[in-house]
């Protein structure tokens, strides 16, 4: 697998990218809050995949770019998975996670890995993501407001979301190892990442595409 | 199979990854049809609480019509016949004497009587069914002169059993009633329009009119009393009800009853 597959799904992500930004802006008015914010962390995605790909084209590392992009998705997402929890006893939970693993991001990027891959962060993160996304699912199954979960926009952005961290935690736990022990230019891997983004893309764009179709109407209740 | 260490890690990592990747497809089509098994239980249990409640209503409705038919005959057979010596006695008595308001008395009384049994359970139900006896109360209705209470009946009339003739009957009543005590209404239509498998029940009026409640509105106590059983009875016949604002004024009450899905009672 060479660098040419690799720059090839970079440009995907991105393109894919944009796509579910568009339609995320496009159906704004009718997304609930916790889509909202899931838009508003894709244009995030976008901008910094836009960045890091002009970075790499002037021959800069990308890596600041990444590592800032990390920090920004876990505060974005476990606000967004607490409005879609609604519970307001998670909110002391919420912001405690986010403001600890955030000050650990950044003290990580200035005093630890620095300008290189911020590996650390990207483990953790992704551990917590993993957990709170595998946690909506079982919420959802115990949840007694019942619907048709292939209606339901934000369980296909959680399954994107579960598919990929998933299939990438390993490789973010690993990340480390791999540089410093074995040495891989990690070219395959993060091919197999950026698969598994484009993968999870396809799930938001359909998670929000849904989102904004119109219910069908109730039956009239003076009818049976 | 090489033994650098590079490639176990390369193995673990494949196998791994693999493994996460199973379970997160695993668990997403868990969650979809663990979902969809419960959404299907969920319906089954509201069914059968459907029926349930309208086996309740059914009965409520049941006792109240049996307890009306009690009333009515005890105020025909027993009050009536009551009056009726009364009044024979004191025609013996005193013919042209000064009881003559109390004769009077007498028979306002028993008129009054005999409408209320019929009002509780019109004898006609029983013996001539639906249609004459709405007949029979539009032009009742219209005999005082206050009120026109026209009746008719279009189509090829079909069999009705009688829950089925019993609970029109009620609708039709109810639905009269509501358009003289509370629309104030001087004309009155009731009409049945037999339209393939379906009965068409519509009352028209030219009262004030009221506020009715929005289609998509489930009818309860708030309403009023009338408008409740209006509706319970509309579920018991499986059919459907419908408001309408009249031209110029008043309302149109409709009930559309399918014929060949009535849910034997």
């Amino acid at each position: 697998m060479g660098i040419e597959v690799l720059t090839l799904s970079r440009h995907t992500i991105l393109w894919s990218s944009g796509v579910v930004v568009c339609i995320g802006i496009f159906q704004w008015t009718k997304l609930p809050s916790s889509l909202r914010v899931f838009t508003a962390l894709k244009t995030a995605s976008f901008s910094c995949d836009l960045g890091s790909t002009a970075l790499i084209v002037h021959k800069i590392s990308p890596n600041d770019v990444g590592t800032m992009y990390q920090i920004v998705e876990l505060g974005l997402l476990l606000w967004m998975y607490y409005l879609a929890f609604d519970n307001k006893k998670l909110k002391s939970l919420t912001i405690a996670t986010v403001t600890v693993l955030t000050a650990l991001g950044i003290i990580n990027w200035i005093f630890i890995q620095k300008g290189g891959i911020n590996s650390y962060t990207f483990a953790i993160d992704s551990l917590t993501l993993w957990g709170v996304s595998l946690y909506f699912f079982f919420w959802y199954a115990v949840s007694t407001q019942r619907k048709n979960p292939v209606q339901k926009a934000l369980f296909w952005i959680n399954t994107g979301l579960v598919i990929y961290l998933s299939a990438t935690l390993l490789l973010f736990m690993a990340t480390e190892y791999l540089i410093t022990v074995v040495n891989d230019d990690l070219i395959a891997y993060w091919t197999y990442h950026n698969i598994m983004a484009i993968i999870a893309n396809i799930f938001f764009f359909y998670g929000l595409w849904i989102a904004g179709r119109k219910k069908p109407d109730a039956p009239p209740a003076a009818s049976y | 199979m090489t033994d650098n260490p590079d490639t176990y890690f390369v193995l673990l990592f494949v196998a791994g990854s693999a493994v996460m990747l199973l379970m997160a497809v695993a668990i997403v089509l868990f969650v979809i049809f663990h979902q969809k098994k419960m959404m299907k239980e969920e319906v089954k249990q509201q069914r059968m609480e459907l029926d349930y409640q309208k086996k309740m209503l059914k009965a409520a409705l049941e006792s109240q019509e049996s307890e009306r038919k009690r009333v009515a005959k005890d105020l025909h057979d027993d009050v009536g016949m009551m009056l009726m010596t009364l009044r024979i006695n004191l025609n013996e008595q005193t013919p042209d004497g000064p009881l003559q308001e109390l004769r009077k008395l007498v028979d306002e009384t028993h008129e009054s009587v005999r409408r209320i049994s019929w009002d509780l359970m019109p004898t006609t139900i029983d013996n001539f069914g639906l249609f004459q006896s709405v007949q029979e109360m539009c032009d009742r209705l219209s005999k005082n002169g206050k009120v026109k209470v026209a009746y008719s009946e279009t189509g090829q009339r079909q069999t009705l059993d009688k829950d089925q003739e019993l609970l029109l009957y009620r609708i039709a009543q109810e639905s009269v009633s509501n358009a003289l005590r509370h629309a104030h209404a001087l004309h009155i239509e009731v009409q049945f329009e037999w339209v393939d498998d379906s009965l068409k029940l519509s009352i028209l009026d030219d009262g004030v009119g009221f506020d009715f409640p929005a289609p998509h509105d489930k009818i309860d106590l708030r309403h009023g009393l009338g408008l409740y059983n209006l509706e319970n009875r509309v579920a018991l016949l499986g059919a459907s009800l419908s408001f309408k604002q009249n031209d110029p004024t008043g309302t149109i009450v409709t009930v559309t009853t399918p014929l060949n899905t009535h849910e034997p009672h």
